[in-house]
């Protein structure tokens, strides 16, 4: 194919074709009332077909994983998205493979925690217990206090001890084995990465969770709500030790979960994403005590549900999200 | 592409609404070119209309927070594009783990409309591109916006946005390299 003369204009033609292609559904005004009161009641979230689509490939997937003994890359893994204050503190590029999403990547699969240091003024950053030269994708960097992975994006991705999955292969280590200080010959280069909600030691709870009291309880646990039919069900379970909702301005993320009785809760305050200003948020979860989040801050709750939930389904309200229940279904 | 141009002029309609009528009338103006913008980025109707109906809830629940109602127009269309990420991202992991060695693009019955050679190749190129190239070919050559609104929307700084421009044009002259020398 001969480099048109006007390349321009051919991709704006080849866009506008494109898109004057698609049949696209009239629109129906009270659609984003309803939904948004579907949403607000609990009663049901948006988007069922599609969610029952993900759900059905998530088994799939599930399938696949235990098949080939490869680890799952949760289709559904929480996301941070904590906006980064520009010029507030130094980030440090980590050597990189120039892998972007949507490019081919190797087949491995790599699971640890999230560590960085600086070494001898270069940022080196590894999965797992022991440093290992390690290539990221294109763009991500590194901070420190507090230690942080932030996306090409700005936004904060993991913290210094959050589990990560990442996709990729064993490569020559080249730069990377520099960067971090050692002279190992192959390195970790990491392509797409999965954010596994762990526990944080930062986490600080704006109030102590061991002076509440449960207003409503079964034999010293937290009822829960018998008028509940099927919300929560169709969630998806989650298996790390930690569960973690990500409060942005659009609601939090995910907006439910079913979870087991070994697990605690972790939330976070981004509501300064996607270029919002943020806002302060107190939430309320089981009858305890209302804790307030500043903006990008996270709280544990340091219960294992088991010790304060009966089985059964249970909301996570937010301050800023009006009457807007969060359902979390304890197994 | 002149709907999405509206879309400042629909803005500055809104002045005083309340939220339900102000994301009504962002909604018939909007509602299709943001449809069109999801399915050009993400390459799937369903999905494209899934993640317009979010962003105008969303819209909806911050209406009372926006700086202003001009913003709102910018809101909606930032948070279309994070929406396609967050949904690319899902499919793209799912899509691996299903069917590793499959094709990694399902094309909707609609992008085989009638289309002639050189665009369907352009269009070729345009899915290959990393992501942020091709939110900036599409944000550039289909909704018209300038450098600026680009970054803003994408929420980087304009010298990015050239730097990906620039690369993406080298991808396809590359590909058409390619296609002329088999």
């Amino acid at each position: 194919m001969t480099m048109p003369a006007d390349l321009d204009r051919v991709i704006t033609a080849a866009l506008l074709a494109e898109a004057d292609s698609l049949t696209i559904s009239e629109w129906t005004p009270d659609a984003v009332s309803v939904r948004d009161r579907k949403r607000a009641s609990g009663q049901s979230r948006p988007g069922p077909a599609r969610r029952r689509s993900w759900t059905a490939l998530g088994a799939a997937a599930l399938v696949v994983a235990a098949a080939t003994t490869v680890t799952v890359l949760a289709a559904r893994a929480p996301e941070k998205h904590v906006a980064v204050s520009p010029g507030t503190t130094v980030t440090y590029a980590l050597p990189s493979n120039g892998w972007t999403p949507g490019a081919a990547t190797m087949d491995a699969a790599f699971r640890g925690s999230f560590h960085a240091a600086l070494v001898d003024g270069h940022a080196c950053a590894w999965l797992g217990d022991t440093r290992a030269p390690s290539l990221w994708p294109a763009g991500w960097r590194v901070r420190f206090n507090p230690t942080q992975l932030i996306e090409p994006n700005g936004h904060v991705f993991a913290s210094e001890g959050d589990t990560l999955l990442a996709s990729g292969g064993q490569i020559p280590s080249g730069s990377a084995a520099a960067q971090c200080g050692g002279n190992t010959k192959s390195a970790a280069s990491l392509t797409e990465l999965e954010l596994v909600a762990e526990p944080h030691a930062s986490d600080t709870p704006a109030v102590s969770p061991s002076s509440s009291s449960a207003p409503t309880s079964t034999g010293g646990l937290v009822a829960p709500d018998t008028t509940a039919t099927e919300t929560a069900r169709g969630c998806s379970p989650y298996k790390a030790p930690i569960v973690t909702f990500t409060i942005d301005p659009d609601g939090m993320r995910p907006d439910c979960a079913i979870v087991g009785g070994t697990q605690r809760l972790r939330l976070v305050n981004a509501t300064n994403a996607y270029h919002q200003h943020g806002v302060t948020v107190t939430v309320n979860f089981a009858g305890l005590p209302p804790r307030t989040l500043k903006i990008g801050q996270a709280t544990t709750y340091d219960k294992l549900f088991a010790t304060y939930l009966a089985p059964g389904q249970h909301y996570v309200q937010v301050s800023n999200f009006g009457d807007s229940n969060f359902p979390i279904w304890l197994k | 592409v002149d709907e999405v141009a509206a879309g400042g002029g629909s803005a500055s309609r809104l002045a005083g609404r309340d939220a339900a009528s102000g994301v009504e009338v962002l909604c018939r103006a909007q509602w299709k070119p943001m449809v069109r913008l999801a399915y050009l980025l993400c390459g799937d109707r369903e999905g494209a209309e899934d993640i317009v109906q979010d962003a105008f809830v969303a819209l909806s629940r911050r209406w009372d927070h926006l700086r202003s109602t001009d913003a709102a127009a910018a809101y909606l269309r930032t948070t279309v594009v994070n929406g396609t990420r967050s949904a690319m991202r899902r499919r793209v992991t799912t899509r691996r783990l299903l069917d590793p060695v499959g094709d990694d693009r399902v094309e909707a019955a609609e992008s085989t409309a009638v289309r002639n050679d050189e665009q369907r190749r352009v269009l070729d190129v345009i899915r290959r591109l990393p992501r942020r190239q091709r939110e900036v070919i599409v944000l550039r050559y289909w909704a018209g916006l300038s450098e600026a609104e680009i970054a803003a929307t994408l929420g980087v700084s304009p010298g990015t946005v050239k730097t990906a421009a620039a690369r993406a044009r080298r991808a396809f002259q590359s590909s058409m390299e390619d296609d002329d020398a088999r």
